[in-house]
């Protein structure tokens, strides 16, 4: 079967942001981001501009998904926490949903203890509003709504080849 | 899993390409990287070993403006091709949106073409997803090395659903866009 889909209208976006905001202030963290596990980020607060999102999300998930395959091999259960600790900077996944996670980057002078407190209060309001945004496959034709997706990449692809400059 | 973001007109999807090791999925993704702008093509990520094998998975970005002011990207994924990275391999495939096999066309290895479509079923299947409706779109690459099998043979044993397939010369980039334009029309559904 093909697989869901997020749908976010202006609406999400601004739930999706807000929570993201008070879980920063609250938990004193310097960055927060709320991916889906197949690795797009469906919202984030204050990443920094040095970090790519896009690949740094895609990195979150595989490290997510393949920490989660292990556990499923060593028949742990429930598992849905993962704590990576550095030198300076620490990073906290608190999984949301079956194919969401949040992930918190914050300072070693920050405590482990708070930043899982206020993931812990976040998480609940998280999950419904990510249920909220993700439909079921039957409605993702509507998302294309007849646009030439092909032919604008062919399109670009062309105008590559054409020599620039002249006249 | 495909995104659409009202505000932001951005859809999203996520594109794997899959196959045997050395098939030349990393080098598709490598010359769309070094074709498009960056304003086309973000950064490329490639996790891989010393010997140059995908050792997890390779990530490049792309974004495309359509005529309407939409932006549509695609996440493109390579998955490690080595059998011993199965447990890996199928997690990349969590949420695919679309899947671009990639063969290689030496007669040495269609054997190994056979068993990496069986892995894709395998790995699909693992991930809840099903191989006989995913977008789905064949790349018979290596075409200009001697001792190729012929392509009807290729063709006939590994595209059961006759979806789309390209001729190409990844390396060169003979069929890399051509691919990629119909893995955008399957994934997107104007297949």
């Amino acid at each position: 079967m093909p697989t869901n889909f997020i749908e976010l209208k202006a609406s999400d976006v601004e739930t999706l942001d807000s929570e993201l905001r008070t879980l920063c202030a609250r938990s004193g963290a310097e960055a927060v981001v709320l991916l889906d596990l197949s690795g797009a980020v469906l919202s984030f607060h204050r990443v920094p501009e040095s970090i790519d999102v896009l690949m740094f999300s895609a990195l979150l998930a595989s490290n997510f998904a393949a920490t989660e395959e292990l556990s499923k091999k060593l028949g742990v259960t429930d598992f849905r926490v993962i704590y990576h600790e550095g030198k300076k900077q620490n990073l906290y996944f608190d999984k949301v949903s079956d194919e969401s996670v949040l992930v918190v980057l914050f300072k070693d002078s920050n405590a482990l203890g708070r930043v899982r407190l206020f993931c812990e209060k976040a998480v609940p309001e998280l999950a419904r509003a990510v249920a909220a945004v993700t439909k079921p496959p039957e409605a993702a034709a509507a998302m294309t709504q007849g646009r030439e997706v092909a032919g604008a990449i062919r399109q670009m692809v062309d105008s590559l080849k054409t020599p620039k400059g002249g006249g | 899993m495909a995104i659409h973001n009202e505000p932001a007109r951005e859809l999203t999807y996520k594109i794997a390409y899959h196959g045997p090791g050395m098939s030349g999925k990393t080098t598709n993704l490598r010359f769309i990287y070094n074709t498009l702008p960056g304003r086309q093509a973000g950064k490329m990520l490639v996790l891989d070993t010393a010997v140059e094998r995908t050792l997890y998975f390779d990530f490049l970005p792309l974004v495309f403006s359509l005529p309407d002011g939409y932006k549509v990207r695609f996440h493109l994924y390579t998955v490690p091709g080595q059998s011993y990275y199965d447990a890996s391999r199928k997690l990349i495939l969590r949420g695919v949106d679309g899947v671009v096999f990639v063969a290689d066309s030496r007669s040495q290895r269609f054997q190994d073409n056979v068993d990496s479509m069986e892995h894709l079923k395998k790995d699909l299947s693992e991930m809840l997803l099903d191989y006989g409706t995913i977008p789905l779109v064949m790349q018979y690459n290596k075409r200009d090395v001697r001792d190729v099998t012929p392509v009807g043979e290729l063709d006939a044993k590994l595209n059961d659903r006759k979806v789309p397939f390209f001729e190409s010369v990844a390396v060169d980039g003979v069929g890399v866009f051509e691919t990629l334009s119909a893995i955008a029309d399957a994934a997107t559904g104007k297949r």
